[in-house]
């Protein structure tokens, strides 16, 4: 990536990226007479400048939204745990029933399977779990938030992260017998960016 | 009509800086005239969260020009004082003036 394209997309993380679009042109201009080092000073100085802005200009908003996202990410995990149980099990079981009652059982045998029929092996519904709490959860949650903070993504981020954390101790369960912890949070965060900015990819790219 | 909004020193000079530039105010040029008639470099930083903040709050209108490659295809971000933004800054230079009347400092005399 050029140096350019990184400076205008860590800028846009923090500005409309038209706005970071033309920041980056005129830092350009000017880095021509004082250097790549007088540049990336600048880009950096400006993204924290942007970023203290951002997090002082509505602190109570993104608090607000960041604590209604976690009830949404609790739910979300319920919905797609249970989901991925039921889907897993059925699968589970038409394999048990193709290994055992359908004449494939002599080949199941020769290749060692064994298909137990119920329930599905507890390391599987961990992954399905932990699949679900950490990626595709936070994932959709980043997605769905995508539209309301375009060019506020990394300070909804940071807060997020705080307020997260500190959910995660005062409503730590996110799932049927799921307990979250503030050590998950920072995976989830790093999901939840990525669905911010895949959306926002994809605005780019259709436009 | 909505109340003028008081400014800061800073957000003074960046819309003098505007004024004075006419049409040709955009990021390098504002600087640029800030830097010749203050003689102190803006930070970029400073620069672009108070040209936003004040756009946010009505004093300045910004449009983009065309893309030019000298800028990697980047359009440049000009601004225009709005007559609320006139206003605003006549409003503090009047005051500044209004102080400084009859004082006696060094560089002159203000009368």
């Amino acid at each position: 990536m050029r140096r350019d394209r990184f400076a205008e997309a860590l800028l846009s993380l923090v500005a409309p990226a038209d706005h970071a679009a033309s920041t980056v042109g005129d830092l350009m201009e000017e880095a021509d007479a004082r250097g790549r080092l007088w540049f990336w000073q600048s880009v950096a100085r400006l993204a924290l400048s942007l970023l203290a802005r951002d997090l002082l200009a509505a602190p109570l908003a993104m608090a607000g939204a960041s604590a209604f996202s976690w009830f949404l990410y609790m739910g979300l995990c319920v919905v797609l745990s249970l989901g991925g149980y039921v889907v897993v099990t059925l699968v589970w079981g038409g394999a048990y029933i193709l290994a055992h009652h359908t004449g494939f059982e002599l080949l199941a045998d020769l290749l060692r399977l064994r298909f137990d029929w119920p329930p599905i092996p507890m390391w599987m519904t961990y992954a399905i779990q932990a699949i679900v709490l950490f990626a595709i959860a936070p994932l959709q949650i980043g997605r769905g938030s995508a539209a309301h903070w375009r060019g506020h993504e990394l300070s909804l981020v940071l807060v997020m992260l705080l307020i997260w954390s500190a959910m995660a101790v005062l409503v730590p369960i996110v799932g049927v017998g799921i307990a979250a912890t503030p050590r998950m949070v920072p995976v989830a965060m790093t999901f939840v960016l990525i669905g911010l900015l895949s959306v926002r990819r994809g605005a780019a790219s259709t436009s | 009509m909505a109340a003028t909004p008081a400014l800061g020193e800073f957000e003074q000079v960046v819309l003098l800086a505007v004024l004075r530039l006419g049409d040709d105010a955009y990021g390098v040029t504002i600087r640029r005239e800030i830097a010749t008639c203050t003689e102190r470099e803006p930070a970029p930083g400073a620069l672009y969260t108070t040209l936003d903040r004040l756009e946010e709050k009505g004093l300045l209108t910004s449009k983009y020009g065309d893309p030019t490659p000298a800028r990697g295809g980047r359009a440049k971000r000009y601004f225009l004082v709005t007559p609320r933004g006139v206003r605003a800054v006549a409003r503090a230079q009047r005051a500044y003036q209004r102080l400084l009347k009859g004082l006696v400092l060094p560089g002159g005399v203000y009368a």
